[in-house]
C-alpha cells in the first residue's frame, strides 16, 4: 500500500553543483512522524549537481486504508560551511494506492490521473481472404 | 524582409471538430472517438464511407475473410475487456447494414507515447448470410463493456460473394413406369 509523490517545477539552486539536501517529512495531526514506521524520512544527496529534481519521486508508505497526512517537503542548502534553509510546504489528503505530482510553481499537491487508454488514427489497414 | 515561421505540432490522428464528408455531402463531428451528424437539433454516431482503396476479394461460402487494423494506442496495458470488432454489410442510405461480423480480443502493452500497431486483426466466415453476387462493405470498430470505443470508416466495395449458377448437365431421361 504506497502512493508516490513527484516534484516538478521545483526551484533551481541559488548555488550550481552545491550539495543539496532533501528532506520529506509527513506529518499527521500536525506532528512530523520520522523514522516511524510506517512514514518516511529521506535524504538525497546525490541528485543534486544539475538541479534536475524535475524526476525526483518520493514513494510514501502510508499504512493501510486511507490517511490524511500533511506534506512537507524540505529543502536545505549546503553552501561551503553556510547554511542556508529554504523550506516548501503544502498540505494534501494523500490516499493509499494514488499517484500525485507537487508542482512547485503552484505549491499544490495534485493527484495523477490513471493512464486512459487512447486510440487515435484507427482505421482498416487492409483486409484478404485468410 | 520579415518572415513568420509556425511550427505546427506533429498530430497522430485528427483533431475534434467539424469536418465535410466528401462521399456525403455533409458536415460532420468527429469527437475524438467516433463520427456524429447534426440533423434535428442533436448530434447522432454515424458512419463514413470511403472508397475501398484496394480491388475487392472474391470469396464463396466456406471463405474467412481477415481484416487487418492500424492504429495508434497510448495508455496502459491491456490484457481484458477490449475487443476488435468488424463486419461485412451493406450501404442503406448510409447506414452500415452488418450481414455478418467477427471479433478477438484485444491485448496491448502499456504505451507511454502514441504506438502505431498494424498487426491486430479478426476474421469473419463467409456465410450464406451473403448474397450471391454481391459487393459488401467492410468497417472495424475496438469495443469496450459494449461500447465503442474508435471506429473505422466504412470501405465500400471490399468483398465480392461469388455466384454459384445452377448448372444441368447430362440432362435425359431416366426411366418410365406405371405407378
Amino acid at each position: 500500500m504506497t502512493c508516490s509523490l513527484k516534484i516538478i517545477n521545483s526551484p533551481a539552486s541559488p548555488y550550481t553543483g552545491d550539495p543539496r539536501h532533501w528532506n520529506c517529512i509527513l506529518y499527521a495531526g500536525g506532528a512530523p512522524f520520522l523514522w516511524t514506521p510506517g512514514y518516511v524520512y529521506m535524504v538525497v544527496d546525490t541528485i543534486d549537481i544539475q538541479n534536475s529534481y524535475e524526476q525526483t519521486v518520493w514513494y510514501f508508505d502510508i499504512g493501510a486504508n486511507q490517511v490524511s497526512v500533511t506534506v512537507d517537503m524540505q529543502i536545505v542548502e549546503w553552501w561551503y560551511s553556510q547554511f542556508i534553509y529554504q523550506k516548501l510546504g503544502v498540505a494534501a489528503i494523500i490516499k493509499n494506492g494514488v499517484d500525485y505530482v507537487w508542482n512547485c510553481a503552484t505549491n499544490k499537491v495534485e493527484e495523477l490521473a490513471a493512464a486512459v487508454p487512447t486510440f487515435s488514427g484507427f482505421a482498416i489497414a487492409g483486409y484478404a481472404k485468410a | 524582409m520579415k518572415t513568420l515561421e509556425i511550427v505546427l505540432p506533429l498530430q497522430v490522428g485528427r483533431s475534434p471538430g467539424w469536418y465535410w464528408d466528401q462521399n456525403q455531402g455533409r458536415p460532420i463531428y468527429w469527437d475524438g472517438k467516433l463520427w456524429y451528424e447534426y440533423s434535428a437539433g442533436v448530434l447522432r454516431a454515424t458512419t463514413v464511407w470511403e472508397p475501398s482503396p484496394n480491388d475487392p476479394i472474391v470469396v464463396t461460402v466456406g471463405d474467412t475473410v481477415k481484416i487487418t487494423a492500424d492504429f495508434y494506442y497510448q495508455g496502459p496495458a491491456i490484457t481484458s475487456g477490449y475487443t476488435l470488432y468488424g463486419a461485412i454489410g451493406t450501404n442503406v442510405l448510409g447506414i452500415f447494414n452488418e450481414k455478418l461480423a467477427g471479433q478477438s480480443t484485444l491485448t496491448l502493452p502499456q504505451c507511454t507515447s502514441p504506438t502505431r500497431f498494424i498487426d491486430r486483426f479478426l476474421t469473419i466466415p463467409v456465410t450464406a448470410a451473403l448474397g450471391a453476387g454481391a459487393t459488401y462493405a467492410i468497417y472495424i470498430k475496438v469495443m469496450s463493456d459494449s461500447s465503442d470505443v474508435a471506429i473505422s470508416s466504412a470501405w465500400e466495395n471490399c468483398i465480392t460473394v461469388q455466384g454459384v449458377t445452377p448448372t444441368f448437365s447430362n440432362f435425359t431421361i431416366g426411366s418410365y413406369s406405371k405407378v
